[in-house]
């Protein structure tokens, strides 16, 4: 026991850095789930963590009602979004999310209740393994359950075929904005949690490079099931690290590995094709 | 007005580099309806070889965008063969292709790093030599001439190119409707390694007048911001419509330059992103863009 | 049940659907037919509320659902399947007729999230539900295939499971039958009469295999151009003179083609399979083109004959057979390779590029051309086809349908082909063009180049050519030469059934 104490005391900061990673992969899954792209979301975790850090630094709020404020705070910003995205298909609604992720970025350098370029400091540490995991299970439960239900399916026909889906009944608007806003939802917790952990938040957190990193958690994790994009997010937040005696190779790696994944598993890593194919082999 | 009519000047000069980047960009979407994002990486290995071309081998101007060009159109080749080919093989989605783009920047800016370390460089001074001509108030440098006039060289010839060229005809029959294309007998995958050969040594280009432009910013990480402006000068241009993306580009330098001088600097970011945002809602296909057949 | 009444649509100036009314009785099947592009799947997407009409209105029992959006359509009791399968590919079968229930269900996501009674209730019920519609349409037993792994004639019928989930009162099927072989056909001629014996739906088709809708249907209408131009009794449609015209093509004065050609095989195609996805849609073709002739190949839409130019041409991989130019072997090949050797095709849809000027695509079409007479062969076609010449600077997509049809055979013939094949030339033009096409191709023949002719219209197609093959259901069924095929009751039952 004390040997895995001693493990998480030399890496804490990776491990609560890694079920944070897979909570923002889930809200990109969401939208994938109906067929949308969403490049907006270190933004939206942005909004959250923002939103937390005020209210538990300057107002003194505990933690989970902090934390529930900002996942609000976020969800508003999504289906803000998500409405006038809702024409947008592909790429387009993708370059949308991100011209969004911008503004946030741009306003979070330029308010001064966000203090500017370097952000906000001094958050109390409110969050640990517990509280980030225990979000995580949460999480995970959520998509269980959605994917097993009525819901999860008409996110499924939607991004198989919206025009199917329609055909079937399905009020395609509805669901692509509830999408957003659960999407909205889970980054805002994100971006909350990591506030706490990591004592600062800042506006570089909501940039086009954290957005691509985040959806690329999902893509290489596999889109299939909701144990994909966590898998990715893990993946990909220890392994360069875990390679950190090569830190001078650390981007090249990280390129190689998207790259490789991609080319040779197309639907990811937890494709289940791939893991039946293995134990068929055996 | 004559502070208008200088900062007319400065953002045209300055757009115009965003054009030239803006034009690699919006070809590739209009050929292979992808996004692809290793574009800024291959304009800061673009300024990096100009660098090296420059400073320490002492090339001159011509020879050094000469040497550009080669440089990164090759490197161009190598991206489509690594990067993106495969996947046409296996018929990945436009997502797929993204994300390797994505993988193969990270590569490119890595290995930048090896060869030219972190530390931004800059160009020897007097590539061009320092000198300024005014006219009723407004000044302009020849630096400021040398760029525009590089990049409208390199424009009119992409465009004879696209026009009078069994190639060119060829790059755009192949964005107007792939199947066709084929039908006529022209060989999908070599069209595509050319236009990435084409559109990379563009944007190598793009990466030496910036670092012209900027002095002291060459570096292996230069390419971030200009994704960013590339996509917004695409978007608003239309996506895939080269005129429009060289439109776009003009348009998002002169608008910096615009926002900056009237507005306060520091909501320039907010104001420009909000607008394309507004853009693409509006009218998804751009400014400029009209509807592809393909997609009918 | 379903009154459609003086309903137009119109893209542009294209009228798709020109002042048509329709009345679908309680209870029985109306069969819809026309020749490609009449507008049938129009008037579906217009019904069900994926288009909005340009006039006219829609009543569904009484009620005016008129520019309702296709969710709200489907609510209130019309369920349809789509021309091309539009399934979840993804889902296993049973899971895309669960997907169906949806709109008959209330679950939220909070019910799922608590796994209150309501969801739970809802799931197994949906599901039971779901098999017992797949073992209803013949699918028992492949509840857990991916749907985009089965076979075409699954595929269809899990469509129509699926649209039965949502417990319509009328169902609207668009070809179900296409790609179905004769069993499959009969299977399902069975299970539609069911439905509306058994569960009292009333049903709407479209289709183009006759034998199904002379065999299932009580009353058929008929479009063209947009319009309706009959209704009423199986045979009384049968034997409309209107109707014959518009599938077969109007007698126009006779023009003997050119000369007799019989010289050597240019083109030779030996028991040709090939098909996209699980299926084949070519069962064994073989067919000729020789030197001097103009062949022609005619049939019922679905029979297969745009499959069996795109798979000489090479977008389409052969699955046994040989494609043989003259002396080499084609079949397989990549299309640049095929036009380089002289394979000449004008798709489908005229598809030429939109965007590039007329002289551009003239350019292109010599694409594969490397000697030094191309500026000369174009002056050759600007005087053969002089509103080219003057309309050569413009793009395009700014010529009328007759005029981009004239653009896709002369840049055909830039390439200064071995061979030319014309894929449905005179599908959707206006009559006067129709004559001109057919003419162009005369004058293509008596140039010296073969031409392979698809077209739906067999009496144009007929009069215009020396040989002729009828595609039935992708193989041969009749071949001979033109003249004599033209009073051949083959013909005529290949189309009308």
């Amino acid at each position: 026991m004390s040997a895995l104490a001693a493990l998480y005391a030399g890496y804490s900061s990776l491990i609560l850095l890694a079920g944070v990673a897979a909570l923002l992969a889930l809200s990109v899954y969401v939208t994938l789930m109906a067929g949308q792209l969403s490049l907006g979301n270190a933004a939206l975790a942005a909004i959250g963590g923002y939103t937390a850090a005020i209210l538990t630094r300057d107002h003194h709020v505990p933690l989970w009602p902090a934390v529930l404020a900002a996942a609000a705070v976020a969800t508003a910003a999504a289906v803000a979004i998500g409405i006038p995205a809702l024409r947008l298909r592909g790429i387009y609604l993708a370059l949308a999310t991100l011209a969004f992720g911008e503004v946030v970025r741009a306003a979070a350098l330029n308010l001064k209740i966000t203090g500017g370029a370097l952000g906000l400091i001094n958050i109390p540490p409110l969050a640990g393994f517990w509280q980030v995991y225990g979000a995580l299970a949460g999480a995970a439960l959520f998509f269980y359950r959605l994917e097993r239900s009525r819901v999860g399916r008409a996110f499924a026909a939607i991004r198989e075929d919206e025009a199917a889906a329609r055909a079937m009944g399905i009020k395609v608007t509805h669901y692509k904005v509830l999408a957003f806003a659960i999407a909205g939802g889970l980054a805002g917790v994100a971006g909350a949690l990591a506030a706490h952990f990591a004592y600062v938040i800042t506006p570089a957190q909501a940039s086009f490079t954290e957005a691509v990193n985040i959806l690329t958690f999902a893509v290489v994790g596999g889109t299939s099931t909701f144990v994909g994009p966590m898998a990715g997010g893990v993946l990909l937040t220890v392994l360069p690290e875990a390679l950190r005696g090569l830190r001078e190779e650390r981007l090249l790696l990280d390129g190689a590995i998207l790259m490789a994944v991609t080319i040779y598993c197309p639907n990811g890593i937890s494709d289940p094709r791939l893991w039946r194919w293995r134990r068929a082999r055996r | 007005m004559t502070v208008f009519l200088q900062q007319l000047v400065n953002g045209i000069s300055l757009g115009s580099v965003y054009a030239l980047f803006a034009v690699g960009f919006t070809l590739v979407f209009g050929v292979l309806e992808i996004v692809n994002l290793a574009h800024p990486a291959v304009l800061a290995v673009g300024a990096l070889v100009a660098y090296t071309l420059l400073s320490t081998l002492g090339v001159g101007l011509p020879l050094a965008i000469a040497g550009t060009l080669l440089a990164t159109g090759l490197l161009g080749l190598a991206l489509d063969a690594a990067a993106f080919r495969p996947l046409r093989a296996r018929r990945a989605g436009p997502l797929a292709s993204l994300i390797t783009s994505i993988g193969a920047a990270l590569i490119l800016v890595s290995a930048a790093q090896r060869v030219w370390g972190t530390e931004p460089l800059g160009y020897p001074p007097g590539i061009v030599p320092l000198r300024f001509f005014s006219a009723g108030g407004v000044t302009i440098s020849l630096l400021q001439i040398v760029i525009l006039g590089t990049v409208m060289v390199l424009v009119v010839a992409l465009r004879l190119l696209m026009t009078r060229t069994r190639v060119g005809i060829a790059i755009r029959a192949v964005a107007e409707n792939p199947e066709t294309a084929s039908l006529l007998g022209v060989p999908f995958n070599r069209v595509v390694a050319f236009t990435l050969f084409l559109t990379s040594a563009l944007g190598g280009v793009a990466g030496l007048l910036v670092g012209m432009l900027f002095q002291g910013s060459v570096s292996p990480f230069m390419g971030d911001t200009y994704g960013l402006k590339g996509l917004a000068a695409i978007i608003l241009g239309g996506m895939g419509d080269i005129t429009g993306a060289m439109l776009g580009g003009l348009a998002i330098g002169v608008g910096e330059v615009m926002i900056v001088q009237y507005l306060s600097s520091s909501y320039r970011d907010a104001v420009a992103f909000g607008l394309l945002f507004l853009v693409l809602v509006i009218r998804p296909t751009g400014l400029l863009g009209q509807q592809r057949s393909r997609e009918a | 049940m379903l009154a459609v009444e003086r309903l137009s649509r119109h893209f542009g100036g294209l009228r798709a659907l020109e002042d048509v009314s329709l009345a679908v009785r309680d209870g029985e099947i109306l069969g819809l037919i026309g020749p490609n592009g009449a507008g049938k799947t129009t008037l579906f997407n217009v019904v069900t509320g994926f288009l909005r009409p340009t006039a006219g209105r829609v009543r569904f029992r009484g009620e005016e659902i008129t520019g309702w959006p296709a969710e709200r359509v489907t609510a209130r009791g019309i369920a349809r399947t789509f021309q091309n399968i539009r399934l979840f590919r993804e889902m296993p079968a049973v899971e895309n007729v669960v997907v169906g229930e949806h709109v008959r269900t209330r679950a939220t996501l909070l019910d799922a999230l608590a796994h209150t009674r309501t969801h739970r209730a809802e799931e197994s019920a949906g599901r039971e539900r779901a098999r017992a519609l797949l073992a209803l349409v013949g699918l028992a037993g492949r509840e857990t295939t991916p749907a985009g792994a089965l076979a075409y004639g699954d595929q269809r019928r899990l469509e129509i499971a699926r649209a039965l989930a949502t417990r319509p009162a009328l169902l609207l099927l668009d070809e179900p039958a296409a790609g179905m072989n004769a069993a499959e056909t009969e299977a399902l001629m069975a299970l539609i009469r069911r439905l509306r014996d058994s569960l009292g739906l009333t049903v709407l088709l479209i289709e183009h295999d006759m034998r199904l809708v002379m065999g299932v249907c009580d009353r058929v209408a008929v479009l063209n151009f947009g319009r309706k131009i009959a209704e009423g009794s199986r045979e009384e449609v049968r034997r409309d003179p209107a109707v014959i015209d518009a599938y077969l093509g109007r007698r126009a004065e006779r023009r003997a083609p050119a000369a007799q050609g019989a010289g050597d095989v240019v083109l030779a195609v030996e028991d040709l399979r090939a098909g996209y996805g699980r299926g084949d849609v070519l069962h064994g073709v073989s067919l000729e083109v020789r030197a001097g002739q103009i062949a022609t190949l005619i049939g019922a839409n679905g029979a297969g004959k745009s499959t069996l130019l795109r798979t000489i041409s090479g977008l389409l991989r052969p699955r046994t057979g040989q494609i043989r130019l003259g002396q080499v072997a084609i079949g397989g090949a990549a299309p640049d390779r095929i036009v380089g050797l002289g394979v000449a095709h004008v798709p489908e849809g005229r598809q030429i590029l939109a965007r590039l000027t007329v002289e551009e695509n003239l350019r292109a079409g010599a694409y594969a051309r490397r000697d030094r007479n191309i500026e000369h062969d174009l002056a050759a076609l600007g005087e053969r086809f002089p509103v080219l010449r003057e309309r050569r600077a413009q793009p395009a997509g700014t010529l009328s349908g007759g005029e981009q049809q004239m653009l896709a055979i002369a840049r055909g013939l830039m390439a200064r082909p071995r061979l030319l094949m014309l894929d449905e030339p005179s599908l959707g033009l206006a009559p006067q063009f129709v004559d001109r096409v057919f003419e162009v191709v005369l004058g293509v023949q008596a140039g010296g180049v073969p031409v392979l002719l698809v077209e739906q219209n067999a009496q144009r197609a007929l009069e215009t050519a020396h040989w002729g093959y009828v595609l039935e259901s992708g193989r041969i069924a009749t071949q001979g030469a033109a003249m004599r095929l033209l009073g051949d009751a083959a013909v005529q039952r290949a189309y009308l059934g």
